[in-house]
């Protein structure tokens, strides 16, 4: 999956700090409420570094500090058990996002129209269809107000309409205070999202600074040409 | 590094929460640690871990609760006769060597099958929680790559799921009580039966804390531990007493972490004495080593748990 891991693999030991950098010398500030795109190739480092503030991953040197509720949107609905109901996994992932029961259940409602799925939530996850799960997954896991939202590239699943609903949805989080850490490989998406990008290459910030102008010299860099992000556009 | 745009000051008015009583949170190659605006640096000792630990898992018991009962309802789940289940086994089996032992073998132990049970659903705690506990990391992958939460409280939470599943068979003992009363001598020093309940606890959460993050480098972990298991099982006194062993085996008996706390609870509840120090001394010597132990693996493996699943 990550580099990383595979060099862990195929050396078949711990990663050892002169094997591989995952990431090196990133160093960076996020103020409260800014939306920052992470760009790169596959490899670069973005899912590492998320991880590593998310704090499911340590790093060999340096430190991540957070202050806040951290919120993850990446892999909607791993976390699920498919013999459950909505309803059941609905009040076990927002309790492990942090809220109690009663909390949960106060948010019930809130969580289950915002996923459109009024008429499944008694149902076992197990009859879900796959963009029903991701919404699910999607509605519990801003449900909790985060102060710290990290996306990685999830907002490919889901429908046109819901997609649109949860973009809105983290631009008007994102307008209430909560920082947003955006991984995308939608350039187009990152520069209408993002006030400010990071270049990732080969673990290193290549570049740093406001989301258009990273994103147009990274797509130079990758593609060699400037109409990349209008060539997306219009397909 | 360019400086964030006005754009972002201009927007950092949220009302409804301030992140100034939120406390800091480092992420860093020697764990997470809280409180400052840096990483405090330095390693914590052990004590001080331990306090913390304590402190973090009190703050997060709501999610503990809940990672609990998801366990312990999906062990019932798609069963249409769910905890039935967990008190026949016990059940059939007390019956099955009862006749087995009684009156083929034709074994000379008073009460044999109040005997039985008692040691019987001790270890059927014990099996089941370590073996849930082991496999845990494996089986929730997704869950650790993407939550916040410490992650002890996986494998803590089987076994307390597990706890729970034996306080249920606990009302076959109470039942026995009024169908046998003569096997069962209840005085108020049944007040013992929580401690033994409390080392046992203690042993399962270290141990299952070194084998749920062994588990996910080493998959023969499990493996290991249902073999294990099964030979433990023999040399522990859930069919015999220890005092039916020849004297030179008996230490071997006392390796077996259960060994002293089925032998306790019996000596508590048919026949009405207080356990012996030779039940509760090395059994608490080997809950609080093997829990000091669990504590340190832990912390050490699980640095990098997340990049090996």
């Amino acid at each position: 999956m990550l580099l990383r891991d595979m060099a862990a693999m195929v050396s078949g030991q711990k990663r050892r700090v002169d094997d591989f950098w995952a990431l090196r010398h990133v160093d960076f500030e996020i103020e409260q409420g800014e939306m920052v795109g992470i760009v790169g190739r596959n490899g670069s480092g973005k899912s590492t570094l998320l991880t590593l503030v998310c704090g499911t991953s340590f790093p060999d040197e340096g430190s991540v500090s957070t202050r806040g509720r951290l919120s993850v949107l990446l892999a909607l609905g791993a976390g699920f058990n498919h013999d459950m109901t909505g309803e059941e996994n609905i009040i076990v992932n927002a309790g492990l996002l942090g809220l109690s029961i009663p909390e949960a259940r106060a948010k019930m409602r809130e969580i289950v129209e915002f996923a459109e799925l009024e008429d499944v939530i008694d149902t076992k996850i197990r009859f879900y269809s796959s963009g029903m799960v991701a919404r699910l997954g999607f509605a519990i896991a801003i449900s909790v107000s985060p102060d710290i939202l990290l996306v990685d590239e999830i907002l490919a699943v889901g429908d046109l309409g819901f997609q649109e609903k949860c973009y809105n949805e983290i631009k008007r989080m994102q307008a209430e205070g909560t920082t947003v850490l955006f991984v995308s490989h939608g350039m187009f998406t990152v520069q209408e999202l993002c006030a400010r990008a990071i270049w990732l290459k080969d673990g290193m910030v290549e570049r740093a600074g406001p989301a258009e102008e990273v994103v147009s010299a990274y797509e130079t860099d990758t593609l060699g040409h400037e109409d990349a992000s209008r060539a997306e556009r219009e397909d | 590094m360019a400086s964030a745009p006005e754009l972002a000051s201009a927007k950092v008015t949220r009302s409804t929460r301030s992140l100034e009583e939120a406390p800091w949170v480092h992420v860093t190659p020697s764990g997470t640690s809280f409180g400052g605006e840096t990483p405090g640096g330095g390693v914590r000792g052990p004590l001080q871990s331990l306090i913390v630990a304590l402190q973090t898992t009190y703050k997060v018991r709501s999610t503990l609760w809940i990672l609990v009962l998801k366990e312990f309802k999906s062990r019932y789940r798609a069963q249409a006769l769910g905890l039935f289940w967990s008190l026949a086994h016990p059940l059939v089996m007390m019956a099955t060597v009862s006749f087995a032992f009684v009156y083929v073998l034709r074994i000379d132990i008073p009460n044999f099958p109040i005997f039985y049970l008692i040691g019987a659903i001790f270890w059927h705690w014990f099996s089941n929680a370590l073996m849930a506990a082991t496999s845990i990391f494996n089986e929730n992958g997704a869950l650790v790559k993407r939550t916040t939460f410490p992650r002890y409280l996986l494998p803590v939470s089987r076994v307390l799921a597990s706890f729970l599943s034996f306080l249920t068979e606990w009302v076959l003992v109470v039942g026995f009580y009024f169908v046998f009363p003569d096997a069962f001598a209840f005085t108020y020093r049944v007040i013992a039966i929580p401690f033994l309940f409390l080392i046992t606890f203690v042993t399962l959460t270290g141990a299952s804390l070194i084998l749920s993050v062994l588990d996910v480098r080493y998959r023969d972990v499990y493996y290991m531990v249902t073999s294990v298991l099964t030979v433990a099982f023999w040399f522990s006194p859930v069919l015999y007493p220890v005092d039916k062993a020849p004297e030179q085996f008996r230490w071997i008996l006392y390796l077996n972490p259960m060994t002293g706390i089925m032998e306790g609870a019996r000596a508590v509840l048919m026949r009405g004495h207080w356990p012996s120090a030779m039940d509760v001394g090395p059994a608490t010597a080997m809950a609080l080593l093997v829990f000091a132990i669990g504590c340190l693996v832990f912390r050490r493996y699980n640095l990098t748990l997340a990049d090996h699943l």
